[in-house]
């Protein structure tokens, strides 16, 4: 994808963005207890981002076409998987932080995080593996017990607790 | 003379010293971890000090305040993730250093400078405090309105590169502080039926989710076009250096550039909410527009350090010189310290400058101390902080999204408030990939806000009339330096695309 | 890889076992959490801290302060309704419980919940003005504002207690003072003090200093009892006119499907801490009055003080917002 190219979809999102905000705000209540009230703001916010992801859909074409950066991007094509993991690990530690706890969940994100993060083969090297495994351990229990007793904050314990 | 008498308070015993060393590097420890902050610190620290005698409490509390808002720029530059909203703006410059080996270097003039501007503020606090607490009574709604527009024009004109960019990225974060109850009706906006939105999208999650969250799904989708090979050679290895890591000829070049960064850091904290997250940005656009090389800055200035450390820093003075002469508490971390000084018998306010004057002045002695005793702490802690960076980014980077797991969820003991960060990490990626810059997005999520209720507060005073506007002086003084920047941005814009 | 998922999860196994032996079954066996459903640093705040560590003396485990702020207490109170109903997750609450509900933006109100027990009552809401506003007293100020009005501005928070307490002065005295909102309790001193509202109300505590200097008057006692520690402000009726009960009571409350017998464990902990040395001390230096009302009691006082100083100005707090 070209810069100008990303341009134009990015101006489009802000454009569909712009439209929502103004939509939305028919279903705020109205109060009149100052002049401008609570729909002031949000439509005067949708209005200038509307303005401006117009001025960015057509700015876009005026710009001439940069090629340098072409090719190096052709490969990114391929579904990229370690950040669709990451996102979803991120996702589903979310959702199953309070019944499975800190700890335990903690530990499963870390060791699958740094994985995704190390090249692949990374893990041949055995002492970077040992590394990561130490953390992924040490880190959580660190952590939560710091917070229990140290700070007196309870981390979700979930099948712990 | 009062003074020596408030220092004289505070060494008679020496465990207070102890005690101002350990509250300045717990704090430093806090403001460095991303998600947790000052006022974290403090709200956890505050009932160790029950049993202590009030000033050594009171100096306790000071030092992790300190420490606190200081700690912000370690992380910013090791991992270029803001510890604090207050050090954003060090991540443009320090972590460009640190990418290039000169970690230490950063981080000594980021410290370096950080006590410099508390020590400025803490100057102006102890001679001028009840003067410059009378000035702000003055400031009603509508001089509020116009200073708030005046930090937001500013600091949007922080975008790099495409200025329409910029702007979008600042009215995506005004669009999303929408989000809750609506503060001059009660009612709520934007929740859609979900409960939980009820309370908007909170600060913290929302910051550590654009820059560190962001930062490793960024690392995570590089990873299939990296070899095992070209990971190890990414490895930068940081150079070993002595002192503050600069010469005596760049520290002055950069005191020049910290007077100006100290001012503006202390006249926002003064005004109550606004603070050191805005002022580090404020300074951070001013140094950048009145350099002589703005192209330096972002590829490593020590000048874009020295003025977002300056003005956090003085901007702790600005917010202690209300809370201690009016008994108004600026911000949350403020109003811990309020609550600490409450619990030891001290109420700030008019009558601490009458009635316990010692008082007073062992608590400008302890703000001294804590900083001369932060500057040197962390001196000796820099070859240990540079150190983490030995540490492969692989495995750093998930401990440090652990510890914002934490910070996120602490921020407001929900569990919400991590997918709320997780959510902002997606966004953070999205709109770095396609080179919207983040810094003005945050900008507009925290002014805003203000700017809405101030405004509408104004016109519900004024029952709909601008008139006061134009006729409070403080009012016309604000805007029409609002109307000079906007002209002076447009102008260089102009320019620029004519090139 | 696979080797060292199954040591990890191996390892979690033994450690939960391990934990899980230590639960026993008489309450309290863990620390106790009580949800304090706003900010840190607040007055609300600092009550609960009071109230938790008595507490925690009486019940020998560490009770716990958790801020859960946002949506005027609702986001604090639905997280207690969605943890567990073990009795280890408690909610605090005051007088403000009930305005979300009134304004139908929610369901939750403290009906919603158990009620342990309120140990203590903030009788010290008071009626504000500046020494240079000229008020000789309160009859001066409603006669004044009644001569012109919506000349006097009454500064509060838009949405709160504040604004139906205006209300209420409105009605019951005939006054006509208008409602500006200036914003929290920290803006509406700043405000006061830079003469940029006439009339607030507040904690006695919270501007101790500037009644000791004489800069703020208190003009009355916002409650329907007067309060001993502070004698000099008199209550409204004092002045002849109707007393309007802006004073607030501390709520402790817990899941709606927590057991009785756990009910009664706490309520027995509330009264027991509500007569601590250290508790009482803090309450009389902040000129709060020390109540053991506990469980459907307490529950029936809180009901009956919003039927009768609150759901009587509904409509008007309504249609003004």
């Amino acid at each position: 994808m070209s810069e100008s190219t990303k341009d134009k979809i990015a101006g489009l999102v802000f454009l569909a963005f712009s439209i929502f905000v103004y939509a939305a705000s028919y279903s705020i209540k109205t109060t009149k207890s100052d002049a401008l009230g609570p729909q002031f703001f949000p439509r005067l916010v949708a209005i200038l981002i509307g303005i401006l992801a117009v001025i960015q859909i057509f700015g876009s074409f005026g710009h001439k076409v940069q090629n340098q950066n072409k090719t190096v991007e052709k490969k990114s094509f391929a579904i990229n998987w370690p950040l669709i993991l990451s996102v979803a690990l991120l996702v589903a530690y979310c959702y199953l932080l309070k019944d499975v706890g800190f700890i335990i969940l903690t530990t499963i994100y870390l060791f699958c995080q740094i994985y995704l993060l190390f090249p692949k083969g990374s893990f041949e090297n055995k002492k970077l593996l040992i590394i990561s495994i130490i953390a992924s351990l040490i880190v959580p229990v660190g952590i939560y017990y710091l917070f229990y007793y140290g700070f007196q904050i309870f981390l979700p314990a979930g099948i712990l607790g | 003379m009062l003074l020596l008498q408030g220092f004289q308070n505070v060494l008679s015993q020496p465990v207070t010293l102890l005690l101002i060393l350990i509250g300045d590097v717990a704090g430093l420890i806090f403001g460095a971890i991303p998600g947790l902050s000052a006022f974290t610190a403090l709200a956890i620290m505050l009932p160790l000090t029950f049993a202590m005698e009030p000033i050594m409490g009171i100096s306790f509390l000071m030092s992790v305040y300190v420490g606190g808002v200081s700690g912000g720029f370690i992380s910013a530059i090791l991992l270029g993730i803001p510890g604090t909203p207050s050090s954003i703006a060090t991540c443009f410059d320090g972590h460009a250093l640190a990418k290039r080996g000169e970690a230490y270097r950063a981080m000594g003039v980021a410290l370096l400078f950080s006590f410099i501007g508390g020590i400025f503020s803490a100057v102006i606090l102890s001679t001028l405090a009840p003067l410059i607490g009378k000035v702000a009574l003055r400031f009603s709604p509508y001089e509020y309105t116009t200073v708030i527009l005046l930090a937001l024009t500013t600091v949007s004109a922080l975008a790099e590169g495409s200025m329409v960019k910029g702007l979008l990225s600042c009215l995506l974060g005004i669009s999303l502080s929408f989000v809750g109850i609506d503060r001059l009706s009660a009612y709520t906006r934007y929740t859609f039926g979900y409960s939980s939105l009820r309370g908007g999208l909170a600060l913290v999650p929302l910051l550590i989710g654009l820059f560190a969250v962001s930062q490793v799904l960024t690392n995570a989708s590089k990873r299939n076009s990296t070899t095992v090979e070209e990971a190890n050679l990414q490895i930068v290895h940081q150079k070993r250096m002595k002192g503050f890591g600069i010469s005596m000829k760049e520290f002055f070049a950069c005191l020049k550039t910290s007077v100006p960064a100290s001012i503006i850091g202390l006249v926002v904290g003064i005004l109550p909410g606004i603070g050191g997250n805005i002022a580090n940005l404020m300074a951070y656009t001013f140094a950048k527009k009145t350099s002589k090389n703005p192209e330096e800055f972002g590829q490593g200035s020590i000048h874009g350090i020295v003025a977002p450390e300056a003005a956090n820093n003085a901007s702790v003075g600005g917010a202690l010189i209300i809370l201690l002469t009016l008994g108004i508490p600026g911000d949350n971390a403020t109003s811990m310290i309020m609550a600490g000084f409450q619990i030891h018998g001290i109420a700030p306010g008019p009558l601490l400058f009458s009635s316990g004057n010692t008082l007073v002045y062992g608590i400008f002695a302890a703000f001294i101390i804590a900083n001369i005793i932060m500057l040197i702490s962390a001196y000796f802690g820099l070859p240990l902080f540079s150190k983490i960076l030995s540490l492969r980014t692989e495995v750093l980077l998930p401990i440090v999204i652990a510890f914002c797991f934490v910070g996120s969820f602490s921020s407001n003991n929900r569990i919400f408030e991590i997918g709320v960060m997780v959510a902002f990490g997606v966004l953070g990626f999205i709109m770095k990939r396609y080179k919207y810059p983040l810094a003005p997005m945050v900008v507009g999520f925290i002014l805003a806000p203000m700017l809405e209720e101030n405004l509408r507060r104004s016109l519900m005073r004024s029952r709909g009339s601008f008139a006061p506007f134009v006729t409070s002086p403080i009012a016309v003084v604000f805007l029409a330096a609002t109307v000079a920047v906007l002209v002076l941005t447009v102008y260089n814009e102009y320019k620029k695309n004519r090139k | 890889m696979k080797k060292t998922f199954i040591c990890i999860c191996a390892l979690l196994m033994v450690l939960g076992i391990v934990s899980a032996s230590f639960s026993a079954d008489k309450f309290p066996s863990k620390p106790i959490q009580i949800i304090c459903p706003v900010k840190a640093g607040g007055d609300t705040d600092r009550n609960t801290r009071a109230l938790a560590q008595a507490m925690s003396k009486v019940l020998g485990v560490p009770v716990v302060v958790a801020n859960v702020d946002g949506g005027a207490t609702v986001i604090g109170m639905e997280q207690v309704l969605e943890s567990d109903p073990d009795g280890y997750t408690l909610i605090i609450n005051g007088t403000d419980i009930f305005v979300p509900k009134m304004m139908g933006t929610t369901d939750v109100s403290l009906t919603s919940f158990k009620t342990v027990g309120i140990p203590l009552i903030d009788n010290t809401t008071v009626l504000v003005v500046h020494k240079d506003s000229g008020y000789k007293d309160l009859k001066d100020l409603v006669e004044k504002s009644a001569a012109e009005p919506d000349t006097i501005e009454y500064g509060g928070k838009i949405g709160a207690t504040n604004q139906i307490c205006g209300i209420a002065m409105n009605r019951e005295w005939k006054a006509g003072m208008r409602f500006v909102d200036v914003g929290n309790n920290a803006a509406k001193i700043t405000a006061l003090l830079g003469h940029q509202t006439n009339v607030i109300n507040l904690s006695y505590s919270l501007a101790l200093d500037y009644f000791k200097t004489g800069e703020f008057i208190a003009l009355c006692l916002l409650g329907s009892e007067p309060n001993e520690l502070i004698p000099d402000v008199k209550l409204a009726s004092d002045y002849g006119l109707k007393n309007v009960d802006f004073s607030k009571f501390f709520w402790v409350g817990a899941h709606p499907d927590t057991p009785d017998e756990i009910i009664d464990i706490l309520a027995d902990a509330v009264a027991k801490a509500s007569k601590d040395e250290a508790f009482l001390a803090y309450l009389k230096a902040n000129f709060l009055t020390p109540t053991t009302m506990l469980k459907k009691d307490a529950e029936t006082y809180a009901t009956k003080f919003y039927e009768e100083t609150m759901d009587i100005y509904k409509e008007e707090f309504l249609s003004a917002q």
